[in-house]
C-alpha cells in the first residue's frame, strides 16, 4: 500500500514534468475600445515666426483618417485679453499674419471654440528671450561623411533655460526635409551643461543629400511647457516597451477641453554656404 | 479615622502583597542547541499573569510565591518550575519528539499588544509551496492579509499600498537594500539561517525608523552548542548548504547558510559551442553567428557568536549576495563596398549586482534586568549594467557603455533594554548613520575610425547623516490593558539641507474578554531614503536617493483598529486601516538622463500623495496536526501627483480590490505530508490609451491618455501544492524528497500587458512549473 502510494505520487509529478516542459510565451488578445474624441491641438508662438496652430481630432485607431475640426473662431489672447484672428491655410492648420509683432513681455494663449460650442484654451505662454551664438565653426566633412559644428553660446536669462540646436539643411533656398522630428527630446541642452556661465559642445551631422549647398544653424531657447510635452512623448514611448515597467506616463498636455501642447520657442540662426567634397578641408567660423 | 486606617491599609497592601510575590528572570534556550527562544511564553496561570522572553531568550516574570510557573514555545515539551524566591535562572526547552516540528501558528495574535505584527512560522515557510521549490520569506509575506508581492513571479513587497521601497528589511538590525536574485524572481535571504521572523504592517514600534509601509525584521541563527549539524538541499534549479555548530571549547557558536544557482547549466552545450574553434568558425558564417547566456548567482550568510562571560557575548554577522547575466553574440557576414569584405559584429550585454551586509557588536547583561548592545554595521549595495559592441565593417566602431549605482550605510548603535518590574519593557537607543549613494553613473566611449568620443553622465554623490534617538515602552497598565508608547527623534542632514522628526507610535491592547481583545494604533513615520525602479533588458533595476532640498522626505500617517481572539478553535482577526502618505516620489526613465543632468530633483516628479484604507480578516484553525488558514482583503490604494494625470487621482499600481489566500497543511501518513495554497487576486490597474495622434510634421505619433490606470486586467488566481516525504536512513541521517507544483491548473495569468490598436495584448509567462529537491540533514 506504502510503496503503491509512493509510486502512485511520483508517477504523476514526473507525468506534470513532462507536460510542462513545452515553454511558451502565453498571448491573449482583449478587444476593448475605450476610444474618446478629442480635439487635439499642437501649436506653437516664435519669434521670428509667428503663431501656427494645427487642430484636428483624435483617432481611435492606426487605420483611421483624421477629422477635420470645425471651428467657429480661433483666436490668439494677449496678456489675458483678446487680441487676433488666426487664419485657416489648410483644412487642419491656423496662423497669424506676417506683420505681427510679438515681445517676450507678453503672454500669449490661444483660444478655440467648435461649431458645438465647444470652447478650448491653451496655457499662456512668454516667448523665451532670443538667445545667440557667440562663435559657431563649421567643419565640412570632419569624419568621413559627417559634418562637425563647434558651437559657444551664453545663458540669456537667470530664469532656467532650456536650449536646442537644429542645423537646417538647403538645396538652392528650398528647405530640406529630413524626416526626422522637428524637435527631439534627447538633443535639448538643459542649463545644467552650463560650465563658466557658457554653454558649448560639438554636433556631426550628415548631409541628407549630395546636392545640399546651404547649411543653417539655429539656436533656440524652448518653453518649459514644450520641453515637458516632448520629454513626456520619450518617456512614454519608452515605456511602451518596458514589459515590467510599473507605470505609464501619459502625454503632458497644458490644453483645456483638448489635448496637446501649445508651446513657445525662439531663435536666432547662423548661415554657411557649402562647397563641394574636394573642399573638405576648409573650416568655417561664423 | 477611618481614614487613617484606609490609608494605612492602601499603604500596607502592596508591601503585603509584594512580600508575598518573587521574581523569576533569566533565559530560556532550546534544549538541543542552546540557542535563545524569542518569544517563548512564561506564564503562572494561577495567578493570570504572562510574558514572552526576548529576542536574546531574556524574561522576567513577577509573580506569586510557590506558585507553579509554566515555560513553553510551540515544538516544545512545556517545562514547569516553583517560584519559592527571587531567582535567575536558565531553562532549556526540550524539543518534541516528532518527526516534524509542527509550528504552524506562533503566539496568538489576541494576546499581543503590538497591532500589525505578524510572526512568521520557519515550518509553514519551508514547508508551503513556492515558486520553482525554493522557500521564498518574501513571496511567503503575500499570503498575509495586506500583502502584495507585485508582478507574477517577482519577489517585492507592497504592503497596504505602500510603495516597495517603503519597506524596511534587517537582516540582525541592518538594512538591506535589495533584497532579490535574478531582477526580482527570487529573494536573496536564505531561510536555511534564518531563526526568527518578525513582520509589521502597522503598528511599528519606535525601534524602526526610516520606512512608511512595513518592517520585516530577521534575525539569523546563532549556531548550535551542543552538536554540529549539516543540511545538504538539491533543487531542480538551485542548491544548498548549511552547517552549524561549535568552535572553541563550545564557548564560539557560528552559522553558515550557502546558496547558488546552476542556470549556467542549461546553457552548457552553447557555451561549449561557442569555445570550440571548429563549431565557433563554422556557426559564424550562419547569419546568427554565435551567442551563448549566462547568469549565475549565489548568497552566503555567517555568524558568530563567542560567549566573552556568562554575561557578554560577542556577535558578528556577514551577509554577500551577487547576481551575474551576461548575454554575448558574435557574427561574421558580407558586406559590400566596391567588392564583398568580411565585416564582423562582436556583441556583449550583462548585469551585476552585489549586496554586502555585516555587523559586529556586544551584547551584554549589564545589571540583572538591563540589556546594553553596541553595534558597528555597514551594508552596500551596488548594480552595473553594460553593452559593449564592436563592428568592423567599411570602417570599424567599437562603444561600451555602462550604468552604474551604488548605496552604502555605516552605523553605531546603542540599544538599553530594561525591564523594569511594573513597567515591563523599556527601550531606549541611539544610532548614528551615514549614508552615501551615487544614483547613477553613465559612460558611453566611442571608438570611431581614430576619434574617441566620450561622453560621462553622473548625477551627484550623496552624502547624509542621520543620528536617531528613540524610547519605547511597554506597559501592562492592568490585566486587560496593555499599551506600547513610543517616541523617535531624528535629524537628517544633507550638506546644508536638515530635516528633523518627531515620530510617535502607541499601540493599545484592551482584552474585553479572555479570549478576545480590541487593539487601536497610531503611528506617525519619516523616510530619507527613495529607491526608484527603472526598467532595462526586462530587468528592474534600482537607483538610490537621498532627500536633499529638492526632495522631501516621505511622511506617512497610519491608523487602523481591529477586534482578535479566538472563537470555538477558531482563531480570526478583523482590522481596518487607514494611511496617508506625502512627499512621494516617481521618477523619470532612465533615458531621460542623457541629458546630461546631474541633480536627481529634475528628472523626478515630486509632491505626491497617496491614500490607502481597507479591511482584512483572517481565519485559522488546528486540527490536531492539520492547519488552515483563510484571509481576505478588501482595500483601496490611489496616488495623485501635480505633474502626473492632470493632477487627478489615479489608482495604485498593485491596487487590487480583493486578495484572499488559502492554505492547508495535512499529513497524509507517517511519512508523506501536503501543503495546498490558493491565492485569488482582482485584476491589476493599466493604462489604455483613449485615442491617438497620427503626427505631424512637428511631432511623432503618439497614444493620447484620458488618466492613468484606467482599465483592469482580469484576475489573478493559482493554486499551488507540494508533497513532502520526511523518512530517517539507516546511518540516522534525515531526508526529504519536496515534490512542489506551482499553478496547479496552469492558469495563464497576466504577467504584463501592452495596448495595441483597439486592443489589450496580455501576456503570461509562467504556467505550471513542478519542481523537485531533496535534502538531507547530518
Amino acid at each position: 500500500m506504502k510503496s503503491n502510494f509512493n509510486a502512485t505520487i511520483i508517477s504523476c509529478f514526473l507525468a506534470i514534468l513532462m507536460l510542462s516542459c513545452e515553454v511558451e510565451l502565453s498571448h491573449t488578445v482583449k478587444n476593448v475600445n475605450l476610444y474618446e474624441e478629442k480635439v487635439l491641438v499642437h501649436g506653437f508662438i516664435s519669434i521670428p515666426e509667428g503663431v501656427k496652430v494645427n487642430v484636428q481630432k483624435s483617432l481611435s485607431s492606426y487605420h483611421d483618417q483624421s477629422k477635420r475640426v470645425q471651428l467657429s473662431e480661433v483666436l490668439l489672447y494677449k496678456n489675458n485679453e483678446p487680441w487676433i484672428n488666426l487664419f485657416m491655410v489648410d483644412s487642419c492648420t491656423y496662423v497669424s499674419t506676417q506683420n505681427v509683432n510679438f515681445s517676450h513681455t507678453d503672454s500669449y494663449k490661444i483660444y478655440l471654440k467648435t461649431v458645438d460650442g465647444l470652447e478650448i484654451t491653451s496655457e499662456a505662454q512668454n516667448i523665451p528671450p532670443l538667445p545667440h551664438f557667440d562663435t559657431v565653426v563649421f567643419t565640412p566633412y570632419a569624419y568621413d561623411y559627417l559634418n562637425e559644428i563647434y558651437y559657444e553660446f551664453k545663458d540669456v536669462d537667470d530664469e532656467k533655460q532650456y536650449y536646442y540646436i537644429k542645423v537646417v539643411q538647403y538645396i538652392d533656398s528650398i528647405e530640406f526635409n529630413d524626416n526626422l522630428p522637428f524637435f527631439s527630446c534627447e538633443n535639448i541642452i538643459y542649463d545644467t551643461k552650463k560650465q563658466n556661465d557658457k554653454f558649448s559642445g560639438i554636433i556631426k551631422v550628415p548631409y541628407y543629400d549630395s546636392k545640399v549647398n546651404r547649411i543653417e544653424v539655429r539656436l533656440y531657447a524652448l518653453s518649459g511647457s514644450l520641453v515637458k510635452f516632448l520629454t513626456s512623448i520619450r518617456e512614454n514611448e519608452y515605456l511602451q516597451d518596458e514589459a515590467y515597467a510599473e507605470n505609464v506616463y501619459p502625454i503632458y498636455s497644458n490644453i483645456t477641453n483638448g489635448f496637446g501642447i501649445f508651446g513657445a520657442y525662439a531663435y536666432s540662426s547662423k548661415f554657411f554656404t557649402v562647397k563641394p567634397r574636394n573642399s573638405k578641408k576648409d573650416n568655417f567660423k561664423n | 479615622m477611618r481614614f487613617r486606617i484606609l490609608f494605612l491599609l492602601l499603604l500596607v497592601k502592596p508591601l503585603v502583597l509584594w512580600a508575598q510575590q518573587v521574581t523569576l528572570y533569566g533565559y530560556i534556550r532550546s534544549g538541543a542547541t542552546n540557542e535563545p527562544i524569542p518569544f517563548a511564553y512564561c506564564v503562572d496561570s494561577a495567578g493570570n499573569s504572562y510574558v514572552y522572553s526576548n529576542e536574546s531568550g531574556y524574561f522576567s516574570l513577577m509573580c506569586n510565591k510557590n506558585h507553579r510557573i509554566k515555560f513553553g514555545y510551540l515544538g516544545y515539551e512545556p517545562y514547569y518550575h516553583s517560584a519559592d524566591r527571587d531567582s535567575f535562572i536558565t531553562i532549556h526547552l526540550k524539543i518534541k519528539e516528532i518527526e516534524e516540528v509542527k509550528i504552524y501558528r506562533r503566539e496568538k495574535l489576541y494576546l499581543q499588544t503590538l497591532m500589525g505584527k505578524t510572526n512568521i512560522s520557519l515550518a509553514s515557510l519551508t514547508s508551503a509551496p513556492t515558486f520553482v521549490g525554493l522557500p521564498d520569506v518574501i513571496k511567503h509575506l503575500s499570503y498575509l492579509p495586506g500583502v502584495v508581492s507585485g508582478k507574477e513571479g517577482f519577489s517585492n513587497l507592497y504592503v497596504r499600498g505602500g510603495g516597495r521601497d517603503q519597506n524596511l528589511v534587517l537582516i540582525d538590525g541592518v538594512p538591506l537594500f535589495s533584497y532579490n536574485h535574478a531582477g526580482g524572481l527570487v529573494s536573496s535571504i536564505n531561510v536555511d539561517g534564518i531563526q526568527n521572523i518578525d513582520f509589521y504592517k502597522g503598528g511599528y514600534p519606535a525601534r524602526f525608523g526610516n520606512l512608511t509601509s512595513s518592517v520585516l525584521d530577521m534575525r539569523m541563527k546563532e549556531g548550535n552548542a551542543c552538536q554540529r549539524k549539516y543540511k545538504l538541499t538539491i533543487g531542480t534549479l538551485t542548491s544548498s548548504f548549511f552547517t552549524e555548530g561549535y568552535m572553541l571549547n563550545k564557548t564560539t557558536t557560528y552559522a553558515l547558510a550557502i546558496r547558488t544557482t546552476y542556470f549556467d547549466l542549461l546553457n552548457l552545450p552553447k557555451y561549449i559551442k561557442y569555445l570550440d574553434t571548429v563549431a565557433y568558425n563554422a556557426a559564424l558564417s550562419e547569419t546568427d553567428g554565435v551567442s551563448y547566456k549566462s547568469y549565475n548567482a549565489f548568497d552566503i550568510n555567517l555568524k558568530v557568536v563567542h560567549n566573552l562571560s556568562s554575561r557578554n557575548k560577542l556577535i558578528m554577522n556577514f551577509f554577500s549576495s551577487h547576481d551575474y547575466y551576461a548575454d554575448v553574440t558574435k557574427r561574421i557576414y558580407k558586406t559590400y563596398n566596391g567588392g564583398y569584405v568580411d565585416a564582423e559584429y562582436d556583441f556583449k550585454q550583462g548585469f551585476q549586482q552585489a549586496n554586502y551586509l555585516s555587523t559586529i557588536g556586544i551584547k551584554s547583561l549589564i545589571k540583572d534586568r538591563v540589556f546594553l548592545s553596541n553595534y558597528v554595521s555597514f551594508s552596500h549595495y551596488s548594480n552595473r549594467f553594460y553593452r559593449q559592441s564592436y563592428e568592423r565593417e567599411i570602417d570599424t566602431l567599437q562603444r561600451k557603455q555602462s550604468e552604474f549605482s551604488t548605496i552604502s550605510y555605516f552605523s553605531y548603535k546603542s540599544e538599553i533594554d530594561y525591564y523594569p518590574i511594573e513597567w515591563d519593557n523599556l527601550k531606549i537607543g541611539f544610532e548614528l548613520a551615514n549614508y552615501r549613494v551615487l544614483p547613477y553613473t553613465k559612460s558611453d566611449y566611442r571608438f570611431q575610425h581614430t576619434t574617441n568620443v566620450d561622453t560621462v553622465v553622473t548625477m551627484r554623490i550623496n552624502s547624509a547623516y542621520h543620528p536617531v534617538l528613540f524610547v519605547e515602552n511597554e506597559i501592562k497598565a492592568s490585566t486587560t490593558l496593555a499599551v506600547n508608547v513610543g517616541i523617535r527623534m531624528d535629524v537628517f542632514s544633507n550638506g546644508p539641507t536638515r530635516y528633523y522628526a518627531l515620530e510617535p507610535r502607541l499601540s493599545v491592547k484592551k482584552m474585553v474578554s479572555p479570549q478576545s481583545s480590541v487593539k487601536a494604533s497610531y503611528t506617525y513615520n519619516k523616510q530619507y531614503l527613495y529607491s526608484v525602479l527603472h526598467s532595462f533588458l526586462g530587468l528592474q533595476k534600482e537607483i538610490w536617493l537621498l532627500a536633499d532640498s529638492n526632495i522631501r522626505p516621505v511622511e506617512a500617517h497610519q491608523w487602523s483598529l481591529g477586534y482578535f481572539g479566538i472563537y470555538h478553535d477558531f482563531e480570526f482577526s478583523v482590522e481596518t486601516f487607514y494611511k496617508r502618505l506625502s512627499n512621494l516620489i516617481d521618477f523619470k526613465p532612465a533615458n531621460v538622463l542623457s541629458q546630461n543632468t546631474v541633480v536627481a530633483s529634475d528628472k523626478i516628479y515630486t509632491n505626491g500623495i497617496g491614500e490607502s484604507y481597507g479591511f482584512e480578516t483572517q481565519l485559522s484553525k488546528d486540527f490536531g496536526n492539520i492547519s488552515s488558514s483563510l484571509s481576505y482583503t478588501l482595500a483601496w490604494s490611489n496616488r495623485r501627483f501635480p505633474e502626473i494625470n492632470q493632477n487627478q487621482w489615479f489608482p495604485f499600481i498593485y491596487d487590487n480590490r480583493h486578495v484572499v489566500n488559502f492554505s492547508f497543511h495535512t499529513p497524509i501518513d507517517q511519512f508523506w505530508s501536503a501543503d495546498l495554497s490558493f491565492v485569488y487576486m482582482s485584476g491589476q490597474p493599466f493604462s489604455l490609451p483613449v485615442g491617438r495622434f497620427e503626427g505631424n510634421s512637428y511631432f511623432e505619433p503618439y497614444w493620447i491618455y484620458a488618466s492613468i490606470n484606467n482599465y483592469r486586467l482580469p484576475p489573478y488566481h493559482r493554486l499551488d501544492l507540494t508533497f513532502k516525504r520526511r523518512w530517517m536512513s539507516k546511518k540516522k541521517h534525515n531526508k526529504t524528497l519536496k515534490l512542489n507544483i506551482y499553478n496547479v491548473y496552469n492558469r495563464k495569468n497576466p504577467a504584463f500587458a501592452t495596448a495595441g490598436d483597439g486592443t489589450v495584448n496580455i501576456y503570461s509567462i509562467y504556467g505550471i512549473i513542478p519542481t523537485v529537491s531533496y535534502e538531507i540533514e547530518f
